[in-house]
């Protein structure tokens, strides 16, 4: 196997991998806080990919700038989600929670479907071309996602780690009531973490928009990948997402460049098994 | 009025019965077979449902059904009457394997799993079918049926669905379904009465997957020609929405969801995504408005509690700390 | 022989022990008492007896059958029954519906002649009907029966929770709490109850903090604190045990009356 090869293997891998660990980042994220499998974060992802094209195509807009609004507004999408739709479920149980997204999720397809069309379309990457290493070929538009990707993810960690702020998520994750006790504003930690959440799924698909393309479906596949990453690395868990993303992109990368199509069944099944031996997930509790 | 109820059932299922006499649109019965497969899958996902185990992944034993009628039939050269049942066999048994392998999950990790089992199984078939539509054949004749008329496999399918109905509904009558409601309600509580709650639950799934298998081994034959698309988890999912919608309390809950909502799509224009903004405007309005389903409209009706959801949220907004009670 | 015989029994939640070196032996138609300030591990004990936590290491033996690693619903089966401090009934059903699914054991026909309602299951139904009516007028319940298991009064849930656990026909009952939150009149009628259950030859092992239940109805007495045995002995030589009185009282007393 020459090093060209296994370099562009794992430049792949890192791609799709990064994606998913943003994706059960923003996940977990919801879930740790309000024990809400949020099933939409698919279709998020997709708006992250559809908006940023819109914004380009159709206000002229350079994509960073572009990916930026997009990724903010539907940072802010997430506030009102918490704030109007739900706060008011909130009592009921979770499973109430997983259908309404899942029902948001398939509202936020047929409306993208009726305003966008069938077709997938293709973004103008801002950086074209390939860069290249003692012979190493390498996309600059991958290396590029990747960088800004591991960006977000280590501002995230830091953020929830180090800032007040951050801190205040986490503690309302472990306990509302206790938080709430200790003076966390609770109501705009919640909101603060939707953003957040939603925010990262918008940052994945404008993110991967330029790489590889942009069309209403995307979200559904990408939904699966990253259950799966959450189930495996642990629900809830931030470093898990990160891990088992990584994993995940990883193992499809080799998979698929050295095994062919069974990568996917293989990477489910190799899920099923993590969970039956350890169904906390990589790094999950309890 | 009360009519009894060994009357009404058979007024309805005589009509039933007689339906394709006085209709004469294929189009009419075929989405009447439809709505017969999608009352069994709805009601049977909903048993499941009420043992309290997540189960989304009922659209999977469905496909499997389906293509052991396909394979049973078309390879193996065997006679469907004999294929059928082994559908819903075949079906029960990996149900009641993956209920085993996954004994030792509850709740959101279990119904993930359920969630990634389709997908398995979808993809397996795109693998074995190369990601083409396979055919089916026809069942055999059987009786005064040769199945070369719609009108067989209405009848096909409506027997089946009766014949599952009442089971369910002896179920539901039986101490079995006491058992269920507790170990939905208390587990812990209920194994310390000497109820084996994961075997039960574990049962309960088999039983249910092949009813599923059994109505896709119908399915199979009828669209004669079957591709994995049909089976994926967005059409599992729509089963959940039959049930919700329709109402999990009560039997009747997915058999008016399934009626509803099968029918529903095709009153409106038939492009894809409105059916997805149908669905899903349906599914919200029905957990603000509705949350006990179709089933509970007419108690809703009657004690006008429409904007139960909005008043909910009226008293939420008041926090009252949980260590004080009324 | 000893019915029970519970041996060095340990239970670690991560790197608490909850249960440490346990054991202890029950004697065929003895009431036993369990006491301990809270956080010495009852609970805890009756449910790594049950099968509801698997012990890191001891062993139990119930009637001469090793139940250590059993689940909880062949241990029942066993005759080995608990009641439930906390929720102790299936809210939403009415009395007699919990009462009846209690009487789960109890049914010899299989689930197919169940389902179809034949003969011999429709048969036993109504006799299992009839058993359940009868236990629960035995414990005053009659009037409660098709009462929703939720509005009844904590009292009477809390005796509709024993009377579940006679229904299972248990030789060993294990009661975690009958009395807590209950007032004097209830607490005497559970007194009662305890009593008249030991008559009709179950033996009985009982948690308690209200020290008038225990003097009143315990045999022998088992003091844990921390996860440990600290005493055993009757009920006077464990009021009088200083050890005990220490743990509770955090003190020694020179002379005690007769509240411990």
């Amino acid at each position: 196997m020459s090093v060209i090869i296994l370099f562009q293997v794992i430049t792949n891998g890192l791609v799709n991998g990064l994606i998913y660990a943003l994706m059960a980042a923003g996940f977990s994220m919801i879930y740790g806080q309000a024990n809400i499998l949020f099933f939409a974060i698919g279709e998020i992802y997709m708006l992250g990919a559809v908006l940023t094209y819109t914004l380009m195509v159709f206000a002229g807009l350079p994509y960073f700038i572009a990916l930026a609004i997009s990724v903010f507004v539907l940072g802010l999408f997430g506030v009102i989600l918490q704030k109007y739709f739900f706060h008011y479920l909130e009592g009921e149980n979770p499973l109430s929670f997983a259908f309404a997204s899942l029902a948001l999720g398939m509202l936020i397809v047929g409306i993208a479907l009726e305003i966008f069309g069938e077709q997938g379309k293709a973004i103008e990457a801002p950086l074209s071309g390939v860069l290249n290493i003692f012979g190493i070929i390498l996309p600059k538009d991958k290396l590029m996602l990747i960088i800004i990707a591991l960006l977000i993810i280590f501002a995230l960690k830091y953020f929830l780690k180090l800032t007040k702020i951050g801190r205040g998520i986490r503690a309302v994750s472990q306990d509302e009531e206790g938080a709430r006790l200790v003076g966390v504003p609770v109501g705009y930690t919640k909101r603060l973490t939707f953003f957040l959440s939603l925010a990262t799924a918008a940052a994945g698909g404008g993110l991967i928009a330029p790489v590889f393309y942009v069309d209403v479906f995307m979200g559904s596949p990408v939904l699966m990948k990253t259950l799966t990453v959450v189930v495996l690395g642990g629900l809830g868990s931030f470093s898990g997402a990160i891990v088992g993303g990584l994993f995940i992109g990883l193992v499809e990368s080799f998979g698929y460049t050295f095994l062919g199509g069974i990568t996917t069944l293989a990477s489910f099944i190799i899920v099923m098994i993590v969970l039956v031996l350890k169904p906390a997930g990589l790094f999950g509790y309890e | 009025m009360q009519i009894p109820k060994k009357v009404f059932a058979v007024i309805v299922i005589g009509i039933l019965l007689l339906l394709p006499q006085w209709i004469e649109s294929l189009y009419i019965l075929n989405l009447l077979i439809f709505v017969g497969l999608n009352i069994i899958l709805a009601s049977t996902n909903r048993l499941i449902l009420r043992t309290g185990v997540w189960f989304m992944g009922h659209i999977a034993f469905y496909a499997i059904g389906a293509y052991v009628a396909l394979l049973g039939t078309k390879y193996l050269g065997l006679n469907y009457w004999l294929v059928f049942p082994l559908s819903g066999m075949i079906s029960g048994l990996v149900a009641l394997l993956f209920g085993y392998a996954t004994s030792r999950l509850s709740g959101i990790p279990f119904a993930i799993l359920t969630v990634a089992f389709v997908e398995v199984v979808r993809l397996t078939i795109v693998k074995v079918a190369s990601g083409r539509p396979v055919s089916c054949p026809a069942p055999d004749p059987i009786l005064f049926f040769d199945f070369s008329q719609k009108d067989h496999y209405y009848y096909f399918v409506v027997i089946l669905t009766i014949a599952i109905i009442y089971l369910l509904y002896l179920i539901e009558n039986s101490r079995v379904a006491r058992t269920i409601n507790a170990i939905h309600e208390n587990e812990p509580l209920t194994e310390s009465l000497g109820i084996n709650c994961i075997r039960y639950k574990i049962a309960i799934i088999s039983f249910s997957c092949a009813c599923a298998g059994l109505a896709g081994a119908v399915f199979a034959p009828y669209v004669t020609v079957v591709g994995h698309t049909s089976f994926n988890l967005n059409a599992s999912i729509i089963i959940l929405i039959y049930v919700v919608v329709g109402g999990i309390g009560s039997l009747w809950g997915p058999i008016l969801g399934a009626m509803f909502l099968t029918i529903l799509p095709e009153l409106l224009p038939g492009r894809a995504s409105m059916q997805n903004i149908i669905y899903a405007a349906t599914v919200l309005a029905s957990l603000f408005f509705l949350p006990g389903g179709l089933v509970s409209l007419p108690e809703t009706i009657r004690k006008k509690r429409f904007v139960t959801a909005l008043q909910l949220l009226k008293q939420k907004k008041t926090k009252t700390p949980k260590n004080i009670k009324k | 022989m000893s019915f029970l015989e519970v041996t060095s029994l340990t239970k670690k939640f991560g790197g608490l022990s909850a249960l440490l070196d346990v054991s202890l032996k029950v004697r065929k138609g003895e009431i036993l008492g369990i006491i301990g300030p809270n956080g010495a591990g009852k609970s805890t004990l009756f449910n790594t007896i049950t099968g509801f936590h698997k012990p890191n290491s001891g062993k139990v033996v119930f009637d001469g059958k090793s139940i250590t690693d059993m689940k909880p619903n062949r241990v029942a089966a066993l005759g080995l029954v608990r009641t439930w401090q906390l929720i102790h009934v299936i809210s939403p059903k009415t009395a007699l519906e919990n009462v009846l699914l209690s009487f789960h054991l109890q049914h010899r026909v299989g689930i197919f002649p169940s389902v179809l309602n034949t003969k011999t299951a429709y048969r036993e139904k109504l006799s299992i009907q009839v058993e359940a009516l009868e236990l629960m007028e035995d414990m005053g319940l009659t009037e409660y029966k098709d009462e929703i298991a939720a509005s009844l009064p904590y009292g009477v849930q809390r005796i509709l929770g024993i009377c579940m656990a006679l229904a299972t026909k248990p030789k060993l009952l294990l009661l975690d709490e009958p009395t807590a939150g209950l007032s004097g009149a209830e607490t005497a009628k559970i007194i009662e109850y305890i009593h008249g259950i030991r008559k009709n030859g179950i033996t009985v092992m009982l948690v308690e903090h209200d020290m008038k239940v225990i003097m009143n109805t315990c045999d022998r007495i088992i003091v844990l604190n921390f996860g440990t045995k600290l005493a055993e002995g009757t009920p006077q030589e464990i009021s009088k045990n200083q050890t005990v009185i220490k743990a509770y009282l955090g003190f020694e007393t020179k002379n005690n009356d007769d509240s411990a």
